[in-house]
């Protein structure tokens, strides 16, 4: 390394003693409100907008209708039978949770450790965060079959004389997942506030200035607000940080707190941790690698914030491998016969393809980072990051399913199949997701303006010289 | 900061002017000159900029309470999150589940977390906004063209309030001017448009309008009689698809829904066909004889209700015409045989588990469940009968034993739950109770009599 010659452009190379500048390409504040406002305000849509919008609008369409059918018919049209009947909407529901658990640590954790190459994806991660809760909320919702009364999981006093049992982790579940929607929404909309000024200053239009007028609250950036700001943002930060440990922890608890064989286990919430931060940065790259090279943004979202997350999957990735091979080891050392039978089946059973899958998919596919020339090419972080996405699904397939399918009893064994409206709204929510994603990158700032000039070289001692 | 009090009056000579503004390139800059204005004296001013300043805070000194609220939040968050889990599981209603504490401080510790979170987030949120003067729908300083377009781009503006008591239009202009900035702006007090958006308000009207049909509607529903069912829109399974009892069949040739045994079917009881024994009927009698019987039987139901007072004795029904067995069956007076005082003794321990409960061990009507009913004063309670009282007393075995079986008036049957052997057992127990009562001493066995009239 030390005799390679630097090239300023290449932020990924490291160089001892000096810091590769955040952003490329030498932008100053001007150029960066120039480059992020561009989106939103231009009068006409890209046609590439409206090529991914369409479809994706049309798959969020579809994921509806297989919803409203199966609300008017029953919960008989998905696959959850016998003994599975936990089955598809919460393989669902991890899954989607999990991939919101990349934005808040990207918003928060990394925020507390100064990371701050963060700014550059931090926005788009966390409108990931809250739009990926959003699908998530909605298995819960609908796999109790009798949505119209779905409201009896929140304590209100009511006729029946009946309370949550707030010592079942279904309903720590609810209150897990409630709060962390909406301290992400909090969280994400005060930080947009400034960059909604931005846009309401320089928006043409009346709709648009009235829409970003309101949004922004009246916002003019003086010091007296942005040191209310600063602190809030930072308190904020400090309680999203143990919330966003605490969800997936709570998720595993569904699990955790049961008896069944491959679920009653206390490596459950670190493990669900790492799995949900490993795939939620997955699905940050997928989304970002054609975001950033379509808006045009690649010297705000650099080589180097795709190879730092890559190097986070690789991480987490890792973790998740120990953690499987963990569990068939505590599954051994437990001596449990149904622990053992259970993990032997997993990788051997009727679902062993599934569990290959996942294998390949988490542990193996991400060990390519190792490679410096992986890490830092758009196209194969994006083809390892699919990968991991669907891996990451299996895992929860893999518990969900294979724990139910064959338990204590023999004789209530069976083999769970989806059903066409399973497989219907899995792909449909992909569409809802990315639909609301979508409209996002169109109508707001997709990166933190203002942060990313706060991490800027100040320009009076910064000529020609990176870092800060 | 007076920006962010838009009650502030202005007390400047010319009140067309709201504030003098200075506009700076770099934060370097910027930095020098907000302390210049601070030295100077002024107040009421702040540094606008596009993104927070480093350093800033040291020289403005605005502290907030911002942390402080939170920090209250928290404990509110946490104090709603085991207050509500105890109400609610601890004392309203307490849900024991697998033997654990209704509440338990371990079990409440993830809602009490996320609660804690969630409120302090809000307090956080709220703060934020409140605390730095918005929303505010209207500034002054947003009309301004070189302020708008600076200060969330690029820009780094210094503002003094007209507000300010140093503040004069020329010399302050002159002060912000010694400082080098870009730019130095009056900002004029542009009159707030207090007209509202054209087609607002005849949008608001007809939201209003549109506003007030639902409650018209329930109200209307309310007040007006319908006499189809209502709109039942969520069936859960109120109406379900299936054949019931008395309903037409168009499957079957007879169309009945039920359907009758097939042949050779042996249904309970059938097999007990000893009327005697099992139903404590006069076995002379006919079996269409029985038949008709067990219809006039004053089934316990049917017959007229239980005298108020319960020390009254139970009114005869009209007609008994019900052929009761006078005699115990010959399988009993076998067992009796047999067993002796073992099968008396039966009937005791029978009776004391199953009669005595209402009846009271001596039969004198005085049970636990009848003393406790008492005490309440139950409306409903029917006192038991005494089994000692005249209308009781004299009663054939037959009609015991049918009381026994099926109930009468306001006492529960019992055939389910004693088999017809113990029935008979309790009977002879029940009859040696009231012989108890009404005995004399040729009655006793001439030693047990000498023991009695030692003891005296
Ligand atoms: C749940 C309380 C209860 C229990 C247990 C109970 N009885 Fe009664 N019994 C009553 C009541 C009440 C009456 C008076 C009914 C009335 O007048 O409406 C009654 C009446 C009677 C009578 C008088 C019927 C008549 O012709 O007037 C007899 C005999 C009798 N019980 C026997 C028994 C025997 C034997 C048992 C045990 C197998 C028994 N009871 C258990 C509540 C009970």
């Amino acid at each position: 390394m030390a005799t390679a010659v630097v090239n300023p452009l290449d932020v990924t190379i490291e160089t001892p003693g000096v810091r590769a500048p955040l952003v490329t390409g030498g932008h100053d504040y001007a150029a960066i409100t120039e480059m992020v406002t561009r989106i939103p305000l231009d009068k006409r849509t890209p046609i590439g907008w409206w090529i991914a919008f369409i479809p994706s609008a049309i798959i969020a369409g579809m994921f509806f209708a297989a919803i409203s059918y199966m609300i008017c018919t029953g919960v008989g049209v998905m696959g959850n039978m016998s003994p599975v009947f936990w089955a598809w909407p919460i393989v669902n529901f991890v899954f989607w949770v999990g991939i919101g658990h990349a934005g808040t640590l990207i918003s928060a954790i990394l925020f507390l450790f100064r990371q701050n190459w963060r700014t550059s994806i931090n926005r788009a991660a966390e409108a990931m965060t809250i739009f990926a809760v959003m699908t998530a909320g909605v298995f819960p919702a609908i796999h109790v079959g009798r949505i119209w009364v779905i409201y009896w999981v929140f304590p209100y006093p009511n006729q029946m004389a009946m309370w949550p049992n707030f010592k079942s982790p279904l309903c720590w579940d609810v209150f897990a997942i409630s709060t962390y929607f909406t301290v992400s929404l909090l969280f994400w909309y005060l930080g947009m506030v400034p960059d909604l000024a931005t846009l309401r200053d320089r928006a043409q239009g009346k709709i648009q200035q009235f829409a970003y007028g309101l949004l922004s609250l009246g916002w003019t950036g003086s010091a007296t607000s942005w040191h209310r700001f600063e602190k809030a943002y930072t308190i904020l930060a400090a309680i999203s940080t143990p919330l966003v440990l605490s969800v997936h922890t709570v998720v595993s608890f569904d699990f955790a707190v049961s008896q069944l064989p491959g679920w009653h286990t206390t490596i459950f919430p670190p493990y669900f941790v790492a799995g949900a931060i490993f795939g939620g940065f997955a699905m940050v790259v997928c989304l970002l690698v054609p975001a950033r090279a379509f808006f045009g943004l690649k010297d705000l979202v650099t080589l180097r914030h795709i190879e730092n997350m890559n190097k986070i999957i690789l991480a987490t990735g890792s973790i998740v491998g120990y953690a499987y091979g963990m569990e068939f080891f505590v599954a051994w050392y437990s001596g449990n016969p149904y622990e053992g039978f259970t993990f032997v089946n997993r990788a051997f059973g009727p679902y062993s393809w599934a569990y290959w899958t996942m294998i390949f998919c988490n542990v193996v596919s991400p060990q390519i980072y190792w490679f410096k020339w992986a890490r830092t090419s758009p196209l194969i972080s994006f083809i390892v990051c699919t990968f991991v996405n669907i891996g990451m699904w299996f895992e929860r397939f893999v518990i969900v399913i294979t724990s139910l399918s064959r338990d204590f009893l023999p004789s209530s064994w069976g083999y769970y199949r989806p059903t066409q409206v399973d497989v219907m709204i899995l792909i449909g929510s992909f569409g809802f997701f990315l639909t609301l994603f979508l409209l996002f990158c169109r109508f707001l700032p997709m990166v933190a303006m203002a942060e990313v000039k706060g991490v800027l070289p100040h320009p009076e001692h910064s000529a020609g010289k990176s870092g800060h | 900061m007076a920006h962010d009090h838009p009650k502030a009056k202005p007390v400047s000579t010319d009140p067309a002017c709201v504030g003098v503004i200075a506009e700076f390139q770099n934060s370097h800059d910027v930095l020098h000159a907000a302390q210049r204005v601070k030295d100077a004296g002024y107040t009421k001013w702040d540094v606008y900029s596009p993104f927070p300043l480093h350093g800033i805070d040291d020289i403005m000194q605005r502290p907030t309470v911002l942390p402080w609220n939170c920090a209250v939040g928290a404990c509110v968050g946490l104090a709603t999150a085991i207050i509500l889990q105890w109400a609610t599981n601890g004392f309203d209603y307490p849900i024991i589940v697998s033997g654990k504490e209704p509440f338990a401080f371990p079990a409440s510790m993830p809602i009490n977390f996320e609660l804690t979170v969630l409120i302090t987030a809000f307090t956080c949120f709220f703060s934020v906004i409140l605390l730095s003067g918005l929303p505010r729908l209207y500034n002054p300083l947003l009309q301004n063209e070189r302020f708008r377009q600076g200060v969330t781009d690029d820009k780094i503006v210094i503002a003094i309030d007209s507000t300010d008591a140093k503040f004069s239009r020329s010399k302050t202009a002159d002060f912000l001017r010694s400082l080098h900035p870009s730019s130095v702006d009056e900002v004029m007090a542009v009159p707030e448009p207090t007209a509202l958006p054209s087609g607002f308000a005849l949008a608001a009207i007809l939201l209003a309008l549109f506003a007030t049909v639902p409650p018209i509607l329930i109200i209307r529903k309310r007040n007006t009689f319908v006499d189809v069912p209502r709109i039942h829109p969520v069936q859960d399974m109120d109406f379900q698809p299936k054949f019931k009892p008395q309903k037409v069949n168009e499957f079957f040739a007879d169309k009945r829904t039920i359907r009758n045994p097939v042949t050779g079917t042996i249904a309970r009881g059938d097999l007990e066909t000893d009327v005697h024994y099992f139903e404590g009927l006069d076995s002379a009698s006919t079996v269409a004889a029985i038949k008709n019987a067990s219809f006039l039987d004053p089934a316990p139901n049917a017959a007229p209700v239980a005298p108020a007072n319960p020390a009254a004795p139970a009114p005869a029904a009209p007609v008994d015409n019900t052929p009761y067995a006078k005699d115990f069956p010959p399988q009993v007076i076998d067992k009796l045989k047999v067993d002796g005082i073992k099968f008396v003794k039966r009937g005791q321990e029978r009776f004391n588990i199953y009669c005595a409960a209402c009846h009271g061990l001596e039969g004198a009507g005085d049970g636990l469940v009848a003393r406790r009913a008492t005490e309440l004063e139950q409306p409903t309670w029917v006192k038991p009968l005494s089994i000692h009282d005249d209308g009781v007393v004299p009663q054939p075995v037959g009609k015991v034993f049918r009381t026994i079986s099926h109930g009468i008036r306001k006492m529960p049957g019992y055939e389910s739950q004693i088999m017809p052997e113990d029935r008979w057992a309790i009977i002879v127990y029940m009859k040696s109770l009231q012989r108890s009562r009404n005995a004399s001493a040729s009655d006793v066995p001439a030693a047990e009599l000498e023991k009695l009239q030692a003891t005296k």
